[in-house]
């Protein structure tokens, strides 16, 4: 016996290695029956819209035939106007991007970098623009830059400087998108100011490099990647943007590839050839611009060893660190703070400041019943969505970061091919699908479900892979080993230690559901309407009073909720520690 | 070139990093800072870099101040003119090797021709004139070092700092690295402090220690000096192992007998050089006790092997003698078994006496 444990490969009979297979082989044929069932849902859910999408783009019925063919690329390719959208999510795009990156970059130096006053709760606060949804942010800018009507023209009328600002304009769409987008890069870069080796600098200032040139020569150039990662994430997101440009581009005509969908969406019968066609642009562009990050990056991964944790050293300003703090302080006070006492005022106001107060938009929000039932909607479309979203992405993560099963990178991919694509081109998509399916699906909640969950499942598995990792798997190990089996393993082990990251994902997701309007566009049906594509119709005939009280609701479902629920955990994780 | 520290203090919050330390470390020597973690060594090195700003007190280079509390100075790093060597190597990672290098001069503003030639002459002294233009990046932890090196030496700087340079690396190439820095300081006769936590690295490469303790220095002197002549027990149990006992010493200056205390067990006698007083503390490296064989032989300590550990080119004996437990460290081929009698005796040359109280 001894004999055979040390030589195995001569002393074990044929047999006994076949027994060997035979055992492998099952444990491994139930990990891969399921992994393909996994594998097939989520290709329905995150491939099947982009693919419907190209080929939808490419194809028509003649005679009940379907054919393929190139009239829808030809007849966008032959439109002026077609190219004048392109152009337009082009210019645009680059211009948000560039403000929004240098909004981005300076907040994150100045909040890790300086002696600012408050600046963790400050780092806090200057993330909240994110969650102010992009219609209730250009909604909130309408008021305050619109011509005539606007608080600002209003405010120079009245001091005889006459009309100065209008948002009904590029540089008001630029400026409108890039100051809700500019946290993104914020984080991105603050992150990588952390992350940063602090002897990088030291040894720079050890050279002779004064401050300023530490910072121009050393510092931005080692943390170049991340700018370049903010900026093209700001790109990606802005080419995909609805709510902003139809808000505040329509009026002057100034229309981007996604409200000339919109306005195509909106003919009878919509063409739905040109419609895929303009929808595959905008993921081109998106693709184009990974791709040059990607390239722009290749072997520039500026990973460092790290030496002994002193902090990096903090610039320490006199008297100016106020004036820095004052310049954060604006830029809430334009994004989120203004905003929402504008949106207040207007939803007490019998219309657009006309000082007259009234209680009549409130009260709407609860005689109307087209509230009540778009709000039932929206309340139930996000839970099941946003729960459906975080078991999945929880599901994914653990395959990909703890089994070996084969696929699983696949896996990792399928997931992740949809965070690129803009939310309208891949709702279009996933309606085109589901059109084409036996089941009717299309017109009820869950087409919208299911949109949803396959556009946004990677947001949950980046939150939970990230939170899986730091686990160690000798901790699942031992439970294993201890005798409990995979199952229970998970439920007392692993899921109560990536609880944190389960929670803060469905929150997450929560706070993008509630208000989502692109996704919901091309899926909604009268019965399936939303609180935000109600608030959208009411924008549209003009009831502004009423849009500001819906956008009031949104903002306390969306903003309200999250607070309490993250409160309401880390009450609970302070309690278990 | 001497760097001079006069009653610096260094607080984080109510930890005392650096306790009024006054310190003088020579021109042309390498300086070692050691220490355990947390000793003040390498904040103690930073504020002379600029990098952390001591709570008070006075630093001076080559007699000039570069911090002074009492007369508000305080330049800033890059006005110093030092070089300085990171743990972490600090290797700018978007610049080539030759970039990485050169920065010293450009922020010198020295014109680029000049900059290019010193650049090679430095690399070639560091072995990396192959590597010029690749990125810093794709080298090896040790050509980083390398590099980090050059970088430091290229502008000719009055003092070099380096802050545990050699302990990211494996123990082979940290030896190398050691030897070669010490063959470059002698080259160029530079003036360098060195931090570590690693008595071997120290001793090795010290001309001076300096051992620090709670925000202070301890003991500082030649590597022998401070293994051989510990002027305190912290050193003597720092540095390698000890065998530490209480003595009472009789006799004449001269002729002095080494009895441990509170027995008439007599250690040696000779001529050795005794602290104030009849009572000390006595200190025995373990490989300085010469062991005889013979049982019931008069001379010497009565010993019993307890354990007897091979450690390949050395064994190590615990004994029990009636003065208590010894460390005695013998070559590794002689064979002891546990329960073996032997007697332990010692030169009085080899015999170092502490102040009994420290």
């Amino acid at each position: 016996m001894s004999k055979a444990n040390v030589n195995i490969p001569d002393e074990i009979g044929v047999p006994e290695r076949s027994n060997v297979r035979r055992f492998l082989s099952r444990r491994a044929l139930t990990g891969r029956l399921w992994l393909t069932v996994f594998y097939l849902v989520l290709v329905i859910f995150a491939v099947m819209p982009i693919a419907s999408l190209v080929i939808r783009g490419f194809v028509d019925t003649e005679d009940s035939r379907v054919v393929l063919t190139l009239n829808a690329v030809s007849a966008v390719l032959a439109e002026p106007s077609y190219w004048a959208a392109m152009w337009n999510t082009v210019v645009i795009s680059i211009g948000a991007m560039l403000l929004a990156t240098v909004i981005g970059v300076i907040l994150a130096w100045c909040l890790v970098r300086t002696n600012v006053p408050w600046a963790r709760l400050l780092e806090q606060l200057a993330t909240l623009p994110i969650f102010i949804p992009p219609f209730i942010g250009a909604f909130a800018w309408v008021l305050i830059g619109a011509p005539r009507v606007g608080l600002l023209n209003l405010t120079f009328r009245g001091l005889g400087a006459g009309e100065l600002v209008d948002i009904y304009t590029y540089l008001g769409i630029i400026w409108t998108t890039a100051i809700y987008i500019a946290p993104y890069v914020m984080m991105i870069v603050a992150a990588a100011l952390r992350n940063m080796d602090p002897s990088l600098e030291e040894a720079a200032q050890i050279s002779g490099l004064n401050r300023v040139r530490t910072m121009l020569l050393i510092t931005l150039p080692v943390v170049a990647p991340s700018i370049l990662s903010g900026a093209v994430l700001s790109f990606v997101i802005c080419i995909g943007l609805f709510g902003t440009p139809v808000l505040l581009g329509m009026t002057k005509e100034i229309y981007m590839v996604t409200t000339r969908i919109y306005t195509e969406l909106q003919h009878f019968p919509p063409n739905f050839g040109i419609v895929a066609v303009l929808a595959i642009y905008l993921m081109v562009l998106s693709v184009i611009a990974n791709f040059l990050q990607g390239w722009a990056l290749k072997g520039r991964s500026f990973v460092t060893v790290t030496g002994k944790g002193f902090r990096p050293r903090i610039i320490t300003l006199a008297s100016s660190r106020y004036l820095v703090a004052a310049v954060i302080w604006l830029y809430l006070v334009l994004t989120v703070i203004g905003p929402v006492i504008i949106i207040t005022a207007a939803a007490f106001s019998t219309f657009t400041w006309s000082g007259t107060f009234t209680w009549a938009n409130v009260t709407f929000l609860w005689t109307s019943e087209d509230v009540r039932s778009t709000l039932w909607n929206s309340v139930v479309i996000t839970i099941i969505a946003a729960t459906a979203t975080t078991v999945l992405g929880f599901v994914v993560s653990w395959i990909t970061v703890r089994t070996r099963m084969a696929g699983r990178e696949i896996l990792q991919f399928v997931v992740l091919l949809p965070m690129s694509i803009p939310s309208l081109a891949f709702a279009l998509g996933v309606s085109f699908f589901w059109l084409w399916m036996p089941w009717s699906v299309y017109g009820t909640i869950w087409i919208i479900i299911i949109g949803l969950i396959g556009r946004y499942v990677s947001y949950a598995v980046r939150a939970v892979t990230s939170s899986l990792m730091q686990i160690h798997p000798e901790l699942e190990e031992s439970a294993r080993v201890s005798g409990f089996g995979w199952l229970s393993t998970v439920g007392r082990i692993t899921l109560p230690l990536v609880l944190p990251a389960i929670i803060s994902s469905w929150v997450m997701v929560y706070s993008i559901y509630i208000s989502e309007l692109s996704m919901v566009l091309p899926l909604y049906t009268a019965n399936t309407r939303t609180l935000s594509i109600l608030s959208f119709d009411t924008w549209a005939v003009g009831e502004f009073s009423q849009v500001a009280s819906l956008s009031l609701l949104q903002l306390v479902l969306g903003a309200g909720v999250m607070w309490l629920v993250t409160t309401f955990t880390r009450q609970r994780h302070a309690a278990a520690v | 070139m001497s760097v001079q520290v006069r009653q610096m203090v260094k607080s984080f919050g109510t930890f005392r990093a650096i306790d009024d330390l006054s310190v003088t470390f020579q021109s042309g020597k390498i300086s070692v800072l050691l220490g355990a973690s947390g000793c003040g060594k390498t904040t103690t090195l930073r504020c002379i870099a600029g990098l952390e700003n001591p709570n008070g007190g006075e630093i001076r280079i080559e007699d000039e101040p570069v911090f002074s509390s009492a007369r508000g100075i305080d330049l800033p790093p890059e006005k110093r003119r030092l070089g300085m060597v990171f743990q972490s190597y600090a290797v700018w990672p978007h610049l080539t090797v030759k970039g990485n290098v050169g920065m010293p001069l450009r922020a010198q503003k020295v014109p680029k021709e000049q900059i290019e030639r010193r650049v090679q002459e430095t690399l070639a002294v560091v072995g990396l004139s192959e590597q010029a233009d690749k990125s810093a990046m794709k080298l090896s932890g040790g050509q980083q070092q390398r590099v980090s090196i050059a970088r430091c030496l290229v502008g000719n700087p009055r003092l070099i700092l380096m802050d545990e340079p050699l302990s990211n690396l494996d123990a082979r190439l940290r030896v190398e690295m050691r030897n070669e820095i010490r063959q470059l300081q002698q080259r160029i006769g530079a003036t360098i402090l060195f931090v570590t936590h690693d008595q071997e690295e120290a001793m090795s490469l010290a001309d001076e220690i300096f051992l620090f303790n709670k925000g202070k220095v301890e003991q500082q002197g030649s590597p022998e000096d401070l293994y051989f002549r510990p002027a305190v027990r912290y050193v003597a149990e720092f540095l390698g192992k000890a065998n530490l006992f209480p003595v009472t010493l009789r006799g004449e200056a001269g002729q002095t007998a080494i009895y441990a205390a509170g027995s008439d067990h007599l250690i040696t006698k000779g001529d050795i050089v005794r602290p104030r007083g009849d009572e000390a503390l006595c200190m025995i490296r373990p490989e300085s006790w010469q062991i005889g064989l013979a049982e019931g032989d008069r001379v010497g300590l009565p010993a019993t092997v307890l354990e007897a550990v091979f450690v390949g080119d050395r064994r190590e004996l615990h004994v029990d003698t009636p003065i208590g437990r010894q460390i005695v460290v013998t070559p590794g081929h002689q064979r002891f078994s546990a329960g073996a009698r032997i007697s332990l005796t010692i030169a009085s040359q080899q015999i170092h006496l502490l102040p009994d109280r420290l």
